[in-house]
This record gives C-alpha cells, structure tokens and sequence, in this order.
C-alpha cells in the first residue's frame, strides 16, 4: 500500500504540474507550451506547414475520427468558425486519426458534413503524439507566437461559443471593437 | 534486445537509480510551465472493486502514465513513464517504458528509440499506440498501455517528389505488460528492417513500393515487399464534376523481384490485396473497399479489416476482428445528404475465411438541421460472423441530443440487439441485449450520465443463477461522471458495474475486462 501511495503522491505531483490554474479561453499567456512544428499534407494535396500558416494568422488543430460520435457535433461548429474567421487569417486542419483502415471513408464523411477545410490523415499518428492527445474530439488553437493558445477536449454545448472568443481574442489587437 | 534497450530497463530495475529518476521526472513536471519547451501528459486511474464474482472485492489498482517531451528547435527528447501498483502487491512495476530522440527540420527527420511507424497501408508494417486506452493483461493481470512501438532507429526524408522512410529495431507485440518480463515474456521480440519510398507523378497521382525483413531467434528471416499506387483518375483527366480517389496495394512474401511483379494470388502463394475507392459527386459519397489476404498475420503489420467502426456501444463490441491468414471481401458505403437535413448511409460488408462468413448490413439516418438545438440519429443492422460463432445478429436503435437553455444539453441512447450463437453441433443459443443510457451535460464543466445494461446472453450469466432453469436476466448499472476540472485536467468517475467483452477504437479491437467498484481516471496535459 506504501507504494500505492507513492504512485497516488507521483500522479498527484504531474496533476499539479500544470497548475497556474488556466481558466479555459485565457490567451497568450507567456507560460504556454510552444506547439510542436508540423508539415504535413492534406489529402487535397496541399503541404500545410505551422510555420509558414502562422505568418497568416492562428491555426487551430481539430483532431477527430469518423467512427467518434461527439465529434459529429462538433465538426459543423468548427466549420462555422472557419466560415467565420477564415478571411481575417484562421487557418482550420481537420486531423482525422481513423487508422489506415478506415481512411478510405474520410472523404466521403468530409463531403457529407460539407467541410471545406483542410484535412490531414495522421497516417503514422506523429501527430497525435506530438500534441499530445488522449481523446478526441481535441481542438488546440495557436497563437500566431506559435504557442498554444487554447486547448478543449470533448465537445459539450457552449463549447464552440468559448472557442470562437479564443479566437477573437488573437484574431483582434487589443483594444479594437468587436465586430 | 537492443543494448539500449537493455541499459533502460536495467536502469528502471535498481531501485536507487529508479527512485532518483522519478525525482527528476517530478521536479521536471513541476517545473514545466516555467520553461515552456518541457511538456508532458499524465493519465492516472484509480480503481477500487474487482472483476465481478472476483475477491476481494476492494481490491486497489492503480496505473499512471506519465510522458514528458522536451522540446528544442530541432531536436526534441521523450520519455513514458509507466507504474502499476496494486493492493495485493502482484504483478507491480514501475518502468520507463519508451525513451527517444529526435531531430527534425524541413526535409529530414531522425528518430532513435521508441517510435510508430506505417508502410503503404499497413499490409507489411503498421506501429501504432491507442491513445488512453489501459488494459489488464490477461493472466498475470497487471494493466498497461498495448503499445505495439519499434524500439529502434527511424529516418524520414524528402526532396522534391520523392520521399523515402527507413527504420529498423524490435517490434513491440503490444500483448504484455512490463511486468510479463518477469517470467520471460519480453514484450520486444525479433527484429525488422524496411522502408519504402514513393513518388509523387502528376496531379496527386503517388506510387511507391516498400520492403521488409523479419527475423527471430526461431527460424530464417522472411521477407516482404509490396508497391501501391495512388491517384484520381478523374484529376488526371482534368474532370472536376466529381472525384474518384483510389488506392491499391499489393504485397507478397518471401518473393524475388522479377516474381512479385506475377500478382500471384493463388491459395498456395502468400500475399494481401487492398484496393480503396472513393467516388465523390454532389450530395453523394461512396466508399468501396476490396481485399484478400493470405498468410498476412504477421504481429507487426496491420491491414485494413474492411469493416465498418461503429460509435454505438452494441455495435462496436460486435466488431468483426480480422483474420489476415485468410479472408477475402468488400466493403461499400454509401451516403447522401439532403442539404440542411441530415444524412442518410447505407453500409454493406462481406468477407469469407475458410468455411467462415462475416457480413453485415447497417443502414443509418442522421438528422441535424442547421441552427436547430437537437439532432438524432437512428439506426439498423443486420449480419453474422462465423468466425466469432455469431449464427444471426438484429440491432436497432438511436441518439439523441436537445441542446437546453443555453450551454446545457440532454442527452439519450437506447439500443437492443438479439442474437444466435452457434458452437459447432451445440443447439443454438439466442440470446438478447438492451443498452440505454440518458445524461446531462455543459460545456466548461463535463457531463453526468446513467448507463443500464441488460443481458440474457449465457456468457455474461452470474454464477449465483447456473442451477436456475434457462438463462437469468444480467443486469449492469453504472454512474459516469466527466469533469473539465480545468483546461489541462479532466477526471472521469465511474460507479458501478461495467460489462467486459470487445472494444474498438481507431480500426482497432482489444479486449475489455469487466469491473465493479469504482473507478476514476484523471487526464492532464502540462
């Protein structure tokens, strides 16, 4: 049991390690971890490369998979804020992280959902471990300093709305008016 | 076993070395916010139960994976960290469990230790880890994270239209845990080597070929090599009304180079067939799928199975699981989406092994119409799989969410199936299962729900009605409470009983063990 409580005190210590208590939707925030560079391919045939993205505006990461049943939910929103906020410099990447065996139905489930921004097959899941996710839907939003700005995992009501004023928040210099 | 290999896990046995590296992991974690270029990921669960009909009862399981990355311009280092602890004091371990390095920038990338990488589809090779997911290992039962990594060196390239891939080291089976080393069980065992390249011709149009070699202390090496070709034949041909995405891949073992280009395909020869297609017109979308594969179940590779994933509880513990060492089918889905209503699909599958058959028909209607604060979707489906002794298989029913003032949601899921089982010349056993489940949920807080499970199916009876005359009615009821504790934590709660038995997640099945108690998992991202 002694070691038990070890354990309990190690996962204890990580669950504190992150802790300057972020309120979900705080931005650009100089603790917040710089988002692993990518350059990958999206099944359009466009290179999509983070570095180059951010030189147009944020990006947000949208992690998903045809078979996750939240994720339903959640990708016409994400559509919505592409719609949104694609012209002032948002750049949307649907990451699908279905496996080689279910790739064959991607395009199609894009088509059906009407999504009109770039998707990626994770083919090797490099992705997924480079960001770190154990759930999906996971949306990360970076900033155009290349940190993360926003992480959300899950989809819920309200969601999408909290989101949308992550990014506002770096579309916008501060001060200037909503539109 | 590579000497590195060895190094790291003689390393985590001695205790001294062990306890100060766990400190240093501590003081990393704790430390990470100030930095930045340090982040890692936690996942601890607690249970406290057992298996049902198991003692004691209270038994106290903890598993805790801990990955810390850090990150550099171009180089970035990596370490898991996996503890298994448990009140009878069985089967524990506390082991880092994959390390790695990694350098990168715009054409090249070079990666020592653990890593997961694919060849083509996965015909010859595909390493992969499921996200989240914590298994009990069979027998010794000590849980961990079925990771199937190669523990050895990879490197990626590329320039202009060529990329290559090149990796070697020892596949990890993803069967057992680090406590199975124990009794001799290593969990990385023989040696691969490979690569493949591909290059990109005209208009998206790819083709590529890739090698393998495996070998084990057992017998000679084998070898594998297998070339795909990928393109729209529609965007070659300058047609945009429509799009006609295909892929197709055919791979052979043990083959010299002038015989592989033969495609033999005989029930003497050893190869697999994937061929993938997509045709994409207006509101219409098709998805077909073909393979055959013989003498393909390899442990390290990872073909596709041909069958659908389903997000319905039901349906996705019937999952078909593949028999790469025979099996020929198809797969097609089809959908259409009637324009600010929903969508209507329509799923058809087949694939026959030796004397066995899998099929299934799945018809399914979702409903979300564009600004209305519900959506739902109803479904049907029907089939069998021989290979899992499933006779007959009816399941039907539906979702539903209503978004309610505001950031609140309820929601509700009711599915039943009946089903045969059919052993061999037993008489048939028909058997039934509902699952429903009703829960409430907000966005920045989580979601509560309560999920009812019954079952009259004879492999789930508790021992307590054996003497009772037919099948008693099994009933599991289970509380799951998901809190969003803050951004970079979540904690699930689960009270109650959970029923074992397949699960499938990206493509893949594995195989959940059923538990009583309590249990409650936390997620953190730092």
């Amino acid at each position: 049991m002694t070691r038990a409580l070890g354990a309990t005190l190690i996962a204890a210590c990580s669950l504190l390690g992150g802790a300057p208590a972020q309120a979900a939707g705080d931005v650009l925030d100089g603790t917040r971890p710089e988002a692993p560079s990518f350059r990958v391919k999206a099944v359009t045939g466009e290179t999509l490369a983070l570095e180059t993205l951010l030189e147009k505006g944020p990006v947000l990461l949208d992690f998903w998979a045809t078979w996750c049943k939240p994720c339903l939910g959640a990708l016409p929103e994400i559509q919505a804020l592409h719609e949104r906020h694609a012209e002032a410099g948002l750049t949307v990447i649907g990451v699908s992280i279905d496996g080689p065996r279910n790739f064959a139905k991607v395009r199609p489930f894009v088509r059906r959902l009407a999504l009109d921004y770039a998707i990626v097959l994770d083919e090797d899941g490099s992705l997924q471990r480079r960001y770190q996710v154990q759930a999906i839907p996971l949306t990360v939003l970076i900033g155009t300093d290349g940190r993360i700005a926003n992480v959300v995992q899950g989809f819920r009501p309200g969601e999408a709305e909290a989101l949308d004023a992550a990014v506002r928040a770096l579309l916008e210099p501060e001060g200037a008016p909503a539109p | 076993m590579t000497t590195a290999a060895r190094a790291a896990r003689a390393c985590a046995r001695r205790p001294h070395a062990r306890r100060r590296a766990i400190a240093a992991l501590l003081l990393c974690t704790i430390a990470a916010p100030a930095t930045a270029d340090l982040t890692g990921s936690n996942l601890v669960e607690f249970q406290s139960g057992n298996y049902p009909f198991r003692d004691p009862e209270n038994r106290f399981d903890l598993y805790d994976q801990l990955d810390l990355q850090y990150a550099a311009p171009t180089l970035r280092v990596g370490v898991r960290l996996e503890i298994n602890e448990n009140s009878e004091n069985l089967y524990t371990y506390r082991e880092f469990t994959q390390r790695w390095a990694e350098w990168s920038d715009e054409r090249l990338r070079l990666r020592v230790g653990n890593f997961h990488t694919i060849l083509g589809r996965g015909l010859l090779h595909r390493s992969f880890e499921l996200p989240g997911v914590v298994l009990d290992e069979l027998g010794i039962r000590a849980r961990y994270a079925p990771s199937r990594d190669v523990d050895g060196v990879l490197a990626e390239g590329r320039a202009g239209p060529v990329d290559a891939r090149l990796f070697a080291g020892q596949p990890n089976g993803g069967v057992h845990s680090p406590a199975a080393e124990e009794f001799g069980l290593e969990r990385y065992q023989g040696q691969l080597a490979g690569g493949q390249t591909a290059v990109a011709v005209y208009r998206q149009a790819r083709i590529g070929a890739a090698y393998l070699r495996a070998s084990n202390e057992q017998g000679a090496p084998r070898e594998f090599g297998s070339g795909f070709v990928e393109l729209d034949p529609a965007l070659l041909a300058g047609v945009d009304a429509f799009a006609l995405p295909v892929y197709v891949e055919y791979a052979q073992a043990n083959r010299d180079f002038g015989d592989f280009f033969r495609f033999r395909t005989g029930d003497r020869d050893t190869f697999a067939l994937y061929a993938g297609a997509n045709l994409l017109w207006g509101p219409f979308g098709l998805a077909a799928e073909w393979k055959d594969y013989r003498g393909f179940r390899l442990g390290f590779n990872d073909p596709p199975s041909l069958v659908r994933e389903h997000a319905f509880a039901l349906l996705n513990r019937n999952t078909h699981v593949l028999d790469a060492e025979r099996e020929r089918g198809f797969q097609l889905e089809g959908s259409w989406t009637v324009d600010a209503w929903g969508t209507a699909t329509l799923n058809a599958s087949r694939s026959d092994g030796e004397g066995d058959r899998y099929e299934e028909l799945y018809g399914e209607l979702h409903a979300m119409p564009p600004g209305a604060p519900w959506e739902a979707t109803l479904f049907m489906s029907g089939g069998l799989d021989e290979f899992d002794f499933t006779a007959r298989r009816r399941a039907w029913g539906g979702a539903g969410s209503l978004r309610v003032l505001g950031s609140w949601a309820v929601s509700v899921d009711v599915q039943k199936q009946d089903a045969t089982r059919r052993f061999f010349t037993l008489p048939p056993e028909s058997f039934g299962d509902l699952y429903a489940s009703a829960g409430v949920s907000r966005g920045g807080w989580g979601s509560a729900a309560l999920v009812v499970e019954r079952s009259t199916d004879p492999q789930q009876e508790d021992p307590d009605d054996f003497a009772e005359p037919g099948t008693q009615p099994r009933v599991f009821l289970a509380g799951v409470l998901n809190a969003v504790i803050s951004e970079r934590h979540q904690a699930t709660l689960l009270v109650g009983e959970r029923r074992g038995g397949r699960a499938c997640t990206a493509g893949t099945c594995y195989e959940v063990q059923p538990f009583k108690g309590a249990e409650l998992r936390l997620t953190s991202r730092f």
